[in-house]
């Protein structure tokens, strides 16, 4: 409980702790005045960005195996995904990531059984336009690069269809030659 | 004033002999013309590097950078300022007194700026060096309340009146206490005049006699710090500042106002700031007095300027006049004579404690505005009128006391007696 001053002693007092705190108010603003301040001189100095921080993707396109995980876990269907082929083998042609809608969510990332899509520490990308905001990780690819992608795999179909057919060649030669050998033995009496 | 118009006529008659036919007037106004320049320079230069240095000093208060983008420490900063707003769109809000709308900047303006004919800057470097300077100034206030009561009232909205009528009950009230520790000062000095204010300061190696010293007089003592928060109140700077609050009332009774209209607001309020401090330097803080400048005081048989430029000019070749003036060998036996260097320096020395002290006062008003919390409209009157005034009214006995009883220097008396 506050001592009970008369109205006088109450005005003294008034003033004294005013004039006190006042100094003291400006010793600390003082000090603060003359310590470091804390502020990042941006653009010249970069933050300091926590390892773990979900920045910018980075996609390896050799790495995908088109198994369209992160496009079905993707919460706002960010990411857009086309290729040619099947597989560990296929040829990725189209891999967007719209980053208007991304939410660094980090599922996508999580659920690649390859790795191929990570979110890095990076963190300062921006545009002018709409267009700007969907970046395409996988250069578009050349009418060159489909047509040898179609020819290795058709290459690569025709050679399997041919190790098929040695294949069964090799199988019913051998079934053959089992049952001539069955057959050449004479049944003994 | 009639000195320089003297020396001006003497020495431009030398290089032109016809000039010197001309009538008195058209000297008159050629010397005042001459002697504003500098000054209005000189209220701009403050107005702009103090907008600069409040945002620097509030900055590193508040542990960061003020603005530093613009120039090195952020120094074209003003300009940059002062680009933007002459470029603001002017409005004038519907239904404002357009007539009282333009002249409120003007009216405040002109109450700040109007100070500058009566503060010296040294000696002898005063526009018009009056007997009652010190009121002259004083007085000055009044006007800057006529200009905030016509911006509150002129733009037709409720808050810029709150905020015009508070400041013009806060700018009144404090002017009491602001005279009564002038009058203190001016017990102790017997002058109103400003420049002879600073020449009783003078003595004690340019530090020791000032009047802020409570060995020369505690009175006077108090009386600078009152002074100095009646100044604050009446420049409604923090803590004072609820007419301008710009939290509460947007920007208070310059609300409506925009791009130079609101620059003059803005300079008017620096330079007011300035001329508080100036006066509190004047006054209490010895002036243009500080150490080691009497070492380029005038001696007895030294020739002032003006007799030693002439003298100068009289010396030579047949081609007396602009010739010989313009001569370079002349020139440079005249810059590289310490008789033509020493009173200048005086001078110049003179005028550079003043401003070292009046920038630090500044400084103060800076540092203050950023620790403490504004006050309310009721306290800040409460405070005007129940603490500074019987406090100030306190000080102006003790201090004519002092004067009948003991004299000037109170502890040279005592150990006299």
């Amino acid at each position: 409980m506050a001592t009970k001053r008369n109205a006088v002693a109450q005005y003294f007092a008034n003033i004294y702790s005013a004039v006190v705190t006042t100094f003291l108010g400006m010793k600390l603003t003082a000090r603060y005045m003359v310590s470091k301040p804390v502020t990042e001189l941006y653009p010249e100095v970069k933050p300091q960005i926590p390892a773990g921080s979900r920045g910018l993707h980075k996609f390896i396109a050799e790495q995908c195996m088109a198994c369209q995980q992160c496009v079905k876990i993707c919460p706002v269907s960010c990411i857009k995904l086309e290729y040619l082929g099947r597989g560990k083998d296929s040829l990725i042609t189209v891999y967007d990531i719209d980053y208007q809608r991304c939410l660094f969510c980090n599922l996508c990332a999580e659920v690649c059984p390859t790795e191929a899509i990570v979110l890095t520490d990076k963190w300062d990308g921006c545009s002018y336009t709409r267009e700007g905001c969907r970046v395409h990780f996988v250069t578009p690819r050349t009418e060159q690069e489909i047509r040898a992608f179609e020819e290795e795999m058709a290459a690569k179909e025709a050679e399997k269809k041919r190790k098929a057919a040695e294949a069964a060649a090799a199988k019913a030669a051998a079934e053959a030659k089992a049952a001539e050998d069955n057959a050449a033995e004479p049944v003994k009496p | 004033m009639q000195n320089f118009l003297n020396s001006l006529h003497s020495i431009v008659g030398q290089i032109i002999p016809s000039a010197s036919a001309l009538p008195a007037q058209i000297w008159y106004m050629i010397g005042i013309l001459i002697a504003c320049i500098p000054i209005i320079a000189y209220i701009s230069v403050v107005a702009m590097v103090w907008t600069l240095f409040e945002r620097k000093f509030a900055g590193y208060i508040q542990v960061r950078y003020g603005p530093n983008r613009v120039g090195p420490w952020g120094l074209l900063q003003p300009l940059a300022d002062g680009i933007k707003l002459l470029g603001k769109e002017d409005v004038i809000p519907e239904g404002a007194d357009k007539r009282l709308f333009n002249l409120a900047p003007l009216m405040v303006f002109l109450g700040a700026l109007l100070p500058f004919v009566a503060l010296p800057f040294s000696e002898h470097l005063v526009i018009a060096s009056m007997s009652a300077g010190v009121i002259f100034i004083l007085a000055f206030e009044a006007i800057e309340v006529i200009g905030i009561i016509m911006a509150g009232w002129a733009p037709n909205s409720k808050w810029t009146l709150y905020g015009g009528m508070r400041l013009a009950a806060q700018m009144v009230a404090y002017e009491i206490p602001m005279s009564l520790c002038i009058l203190s000062v001016v017990a102790l000095t017997g002058t109103l005049n400003l420049g002879e204010i600073v020449k009783m300061q003078a003595g004690a190696g340019g530090i020791g006699n000032w009047l802020v010293w409570p060995w020369v007089s505690p009175f006077t003592t108090f009386a600078f710090i009152m002074f100095f928060v009646g100044g604050l109140a009446g420049t409604k700077r923090a803590p004072f500042d609820l007419p301008e609050a710009e939290s509460e009332l947007v920007a208070g009774f310059h609300t409506e106002y925009t791009g130079m209209r609101f620059a003059f607001f803005f300079m008017a309020e620096y330079a007011a700031m300035y001329v508080i401090c100036a006066i509190a330097t004047i006054c209490f803080l010895g002036g243009w007095h500080g150490p080691f400048r009497e070492v380029f005081a005038p001696a007895a048989g030294d020739p002032t300027i003006k007799q030693f430029l002439l003298q100068h000019m009289q010396q030579g070749t047949a081609h007396g006049g602009l010739i010989n003036w313009a001569n370079a060998k002349s020139l440079g036996s005249l810059l590289s004579s310490y008789v033509f260097w020493k009173p200048a320096l005086y001078q110049i020395i003179g005028v550079a404690y003043l401003i070292l002290k009046s920038w630090f006062l500044l400084f103060v008003m800076v540092w203050v505005r950023w620790t403490l919390p504004r006050i309310r409209i009721d306290q800040v009157l409460h405070m005007c009128l129940k603490v500074l005034l019987p406090f100030s009214l306190a000080c102006v006995l003790g201090a004519a006391a002092q004067m009948v009883l003991a004299d000037w220097n109170l502890v040279q008396w005592l150990m006299g007696k």
